[in-house]
């Protein structure tokens, strides 16, 4: 045979056995072999190498790896994969909540954090619009902390925190002035002066005042304080009671 | 398990991008054992390969709406493990007390019986039609655990995992030109290694040294 001046590489060779080479250099590769007995023998012992390792015998699988289905952490796993697709918040099934709950698998600090604050900025409006209407600013306020402190209200189906008293309930509004301001979700509270249980909001006896139509929102008003108040710091419970502390749901 | 067909295959990951979980179990059903097989040539330990595979088919599932069929599932769910393998590594390579133990004393690798043992690979010295000895196994193993990861990786989606160039590349993310060097290195590595006592390797498997140090 002849001396060749040049060899095949390595990545040549072991290139040439997956035939990954053009045909060309497959081509090339191969009547260089036929000719070379150095190419042919490491040619031979690359593929020997290649046939030792598909020999190894495959592992034996020690387990199934199968995802578990109903338990909360699969819950969590099936919640994140579907993640794209929006979720209705309000229902209160175990697995819409278990669901809730993986949406914000990854937001629940600052999402705690959130709810913390708007229960907080609740209280605090809470606070001053109880505030306002408890202390003597004018007949009319006096007239409506006796009054509401003096009166049950019917409270709405919707569970509020246990943090609301009667007499946080009481809307300033079951008064003359005013209509009743509770949180959106609750419904709204008869006047007192009826002590009507149900849930339609009552137009205001006084002509010389006419509320909007939303005067709950009306920040500018103890009563309306109080009812933002209440709502903000419902949602902010309510949220912080669906969002448990991160690390308690398990993957 | 018999291979899925690629219409139901295309069938289950539909349904399992809907967050159908039993439909994404029949997914893992199929490749659990490639998987875990690949996890475990990697990292060498059976305990750790069966953490990796299961974090592995986990993150498959949650990351399943990002698969959009731009290369084989397999070869997908191949990449996330070997990610997976290659954060388990650097981990590893931080905290060496938390290391593998090495699968096997090398020097009872080099015991006449294990020249005994390999004797028995046939008389035409043909691997494949045999089936390897524990001693030979564990030779081959201790060859490829000498391979850096990068090397080893290639080896075993290649010669173990039976993968294409390109979807090896796509595995590892890597080009095909890298994948085709880094293959050819490691099996010249592992080859060196398996030589390195050639005196106790039966006579076909023994090559000059000429050969070997040409590389």
């Amino acid at each position: 045979m002849p001396q060749h001046h040049w060899h095949l590489t390595t990545e040549q060779l072991s290139a040439f056995l997956d035939q990954q080479l053009s045909a060309q250099e497959q081509a090339t590769c191969q009547t260089h072999m036929d000719d070379c007995e150095l190419c042919q023998q490491q040619r031979a012992a690359l593929a020997q190498t290649i046939l030792l390792v598909r020999a190894l015998p495959r592992a034996p699988l020690p387990r199934s790896f199968v995802l578990p289905i109903e338990t909360p952490a699969t819950s969590t796993i099936q919640s994140k994969a579907i993640a794209k697709k929006e979720q209705p918040m309000l229902i209160t099934t175990r697995q819409t909540r278990n669901r809730l709950v993986i949406l914000s698998s990854y937001m629940r600090t600052p999402m705690r954090l959130a709810s913390t604050l708007v229960a907080i900025i609740g209280m605090f409006f809470i606070l001053s619009g109880s505030l306002s209407i408890i202390s003597p600013m004018n007949g009319h306020t006096t007239q409506i902390a006796s009054v509401s402190l003096n009166n049950k209200v019917e409270v709405p189906p919707v569970a509020p925190p246990a943090a609301l008293t009667n007499k946080a309930a009481v809307p300033p509004a079951a008064l003359t002035n005013n209509v009743a301001i509770p949180p959106a979700a609750i419904k709204p509270v008869k006047k007192i002066k009826t002590h009507q249980p149900g849930s339609s909001l009552r137009v205001p006896q006084q002509p010389s005042r006419i509320f909007p139509s939303i005067p709950f929102l009306d920040l500018s008003r103890p009563e309306g304080r109080l009812g933002v108040g209440l709502l903000l710091f419902m949602v902010g419970i309510v949220s912080l009671k669906m969002l448990p502390r991160p690390g308690t749901i398990q993957e | 398990m018999e291979k899925l067909a690629r219409d139901d295959e295309d069938k289950l990951i539909a349904r399992s991008q809907q967050g159908d979980i039993s439909a994404f179990n029949q997914l893992v059903l199929h490749y659990q054992h490639s998987v875990y097989n690949t996890v475990f040539r990697l990292l060498g330990d059976y305990d750790t390969a069966a953490d990796v595979t299961q974090d592995a088919f986990i993150s498959a599932f949650r990351a399943i709406h990002t698969y959009q069929g731009n290369s084989l599932f397999r070869t997908w769910l191949l990449r996330i493990s070997t990610n997976l393998v290659y954060d388990h590594w650097r981990r590893i390579q931080r905290h060496p007390a938390e290391s593998l133990e090495s699968i096997t004393d090398e020097e009872e690798l080099h015991s006449p019986t294990l020249l005994e043992a390999l004797a028995y690979t046939g008389a035409d010295g043909n691997p494949e039609e045999n089936v390897l000895t524990q001693e030979l196994q564990q030779l081959i193993v201790c060859g490829l655990q000498e391979l850096s990861l990068d090397q080893r990786t290639v080896i075993v989606l290649c010669d173990i995992e039976g993968l294409s160039y390109d979807e090896i590349a796509q595995a590892t993310q890597t080009t095909l030109g890298t994948v085709r060097s880094r293959l050819s290195r490691a099996r010249a590595r592992l080859r060196q290694y398996l030589s390195h006592d050639q005196e106790l390797l039966p006579r076909q498997y023994r090559l000059s040294s000429r050969i070997i140090d040409t590389h």
